[in-house]
């Protein structure tokens, strides 16, 4: 059975060239897998990882819109054909979708958010920088 | 009519908002243990009241439900048993659940059920008396709107439980006096078929009760089956074809419409509670500032976490509220992180909701059936497409089709 923990390494690893990377991010309400802030600051990532149920981490991506400018569903890629069925909906809502085994791939480009709150965005990029230091 | 559950810890909006609900329905156990604070409460409000008798936490025993933690029974538990029949401290002190046979002889049933009714009858007499002088002289000891008879879960009409439920009604019947007598119809979902329908109702309307009140075992509104929706219309239907009022314990907006198919009213907390499972829940410590706040978006009917409700507003503008509350504050970008940032966001959650819940029944009750339903079909047009797949919206082609289908019939 393979565990949504093994998908973060690789995430982190791909990401981490150009973002700085975190697991487990609280944000109000929600947990985030992986929030990153890019090294020049201008952008932030959420990314919702899943072994399996493509749908609800859809709609957790989604969601995360509103703390990122850019928003991500990371699927194993044994997995990744279901939701490539539905790759309309992931281009309606703008979220992207990353096919995950020991490297990444992007399956479909996120667009950038129309929801995101620049004053959460912002604290979340100062506290990154903070702990860059 | 739509009655709020009450909770203790409630009472900022019975103080603030107590014109945006009907009246107050509450546990036995816990008015046991606050019947003080409900007395004072209810001289104050003056709104119609029921109380539960609580016979379901008996039936369908779980030890955490008395379980003070320190190796005794619950205060509010300690205090019950002081007033239900013998049968209840036994099986408190065995640890077990009550059985059929407990009841299986005619005195049994007759002490039972007379110890439960006696105790919605004097449950608030006591407290009313030792307020004595502090009383106005007007005062008047408040009363239940009507009794309600022990209730028993049953999985369907051949399980032991279904004869015992409606022998309880009877024997209730015998001994209401000048009181109204409920009856609770508890069950399955399974049971909400037309064969089970049939003989259920038929078997409760021989008790010659005075109302009906439902509770389907963890009925959720809005992830029901068009099958268990038109099972509860069906049942709601029939029921009120006695002339008799229904009333059911636990619902959302599906349950507002249902006024149009005959249901008088409906029970749910304060944006909580809208479902219910026959068996309860362990209680336990949330999060601290209380659990996380949902917010009710009115046009879908149907609550979300702050963020999630952003988002689909941010999608779906035309989804904005502007009752007084929501046009005060912004409750979709308040922080929500600190427990008293919760706390706050959550009080004010549920002041909208209370508002907004409020407008629904007054809107319902004024409009005809088919306006209501066309309207449920507009909120479904309005939100198809990827946010209805995303937030699981489809509940709402459900209760249209539902709806509609029986309107016509």
């Amino acid at each position: 059975m393979i565990r949504e923990s093994r998908l973060y390494p690789p995430v982190e690893r791909h990401l981490k060239g150009a973002f700085l990377v975190k697991g487990e991010v609280q944000i109000g309400s929600k947990v985030l897998d992986i929030f990153a802030v890019s090294r020049s600051g201008r952008e932030c990532l959420a990314i919702e990882l899943k072994v399996n149920d493509w749908k609800r981490a859809l709609k957790q991506a989604a969601t995360y819109q509103v703390f990122a400018n850019r928003s991500y569903v990371a699927l194993h890629r044994a997995r990744i054909r279901a939701a490539l069925k539905h790759r309309r909906l992931f281009e309606q809502l703008g979220v992207g979708l990353m096919s995950v085994r020991r490297d990444v791939a992007i399956e479909i480009e996120a667009s950038q958010s129309s929801f995101v709150d620049e004053a959460i965005v912002e604290h979340m990029r100062q506290q990154f920088i903070a702990a860059d230091m | 009519m739509q009655y709020i559950w009450y909770n203790a810890q409630d009472n900022y909006f019975y103080e603030n908002d107590s014109k945006h609900f009907d009246g107050l329905a509450i546990n036995a156990h816990i008015l046991a243990h606050n019947a003080k604070a409900f007395l004072a409460l209810e001289l104050e409000l003056r709104k119609p009241f029921f109380i539960l008798p609580d016979v379901h936490f008996l039936q369908l025993y779980s030890p955490q439900q008395f379980d003070n933690q320190k190796g005794g029974i619950r205060i509010s538990w300690e205090k019950l048993r002081a007033y239900y029949p013998k049968v209840v401290s036994k099986i408190l002190d065995e640890q077990r659940a009550l059985s059929v046979n407990d009841l299986a002889s005619k005195e049994a049933l007759e002490e039972f059920v007379f110890k439960i009714l006696d105790f919605q009858r004097s449950a608030l007499a006591a407290p009313f008396q030792s307020l004595g002088r502090l009383l106005p002289e007007n005062a008047r000891l408040p009363r239940s709107s009507f009794l309600i008879a022990p209730y028993f879960y049953f999985g369907g009409v051949t399980d032991p439980w279904y004869n015992v439920a409606i022998n309880a009604c009877v024997t209730a019947t015998a001994l209401k006096g000048t009181d109204k007598m409920y009856g609770l119809i508890f069950c399955a979902t399974s049971c909400l078929n037309p064969q089970e329908i049939a003989t259920i109702c038929s078997g409760f309307s021989r008790a010659n009760l005075d109302g009906f009140l439902i509770w389907i075992d963890e009925f959720d509104e809005s992830v029901a089956s068009e099958e268990e929706l038109a099972g509860m219309l069906d049942l709601v239907r029939t029921l009120s074809s006695y002339g008799k009022p229904v009333i059911n314990l636990y619902g959302g907006y599906f349950s507002v419409m249902l006024k149009h198919f005959g249901l008088d009213g409906f029970g749910s907390g304060i944006c909580v509670r809208d479902k219910m499972p026959a068996r309860p829940p362990a209680p336990m410590g949330g999060p601290a500032g209380g659990p996380v706040p949902r917010y009710y978006v009115p046009q879908v009917h149907r609550k979300f976490v702050q963020e999630d409700a952003r988002r689909l507003i941010g999608q779906l503008p035309i989804l904005s509220c502007n009752c007084e509350i929501c046009s005060s504050a912004q409750v979709l970008t308040m922080p929500n992180q600190l427990p008293a940032e919760r706390a706050y966001l959550r009080r004010l959650m549920r002041r909208h909701f209370l508002r907004i819940r409020s407008q629904e029944v007054k809107a319902v009750n004024s409009e005809a059936p088919g306006q209501t339903i066309g309207n449920i079909q507009s909120a479904a047009t309005l939100v198809s497409g990827p946010a209805a797949t995303v937030y699981e919206l489809y509940f709402l082609n459900r209760w249209h089709d539902v709806l509609s289908s029986n309107l016509a019939t």
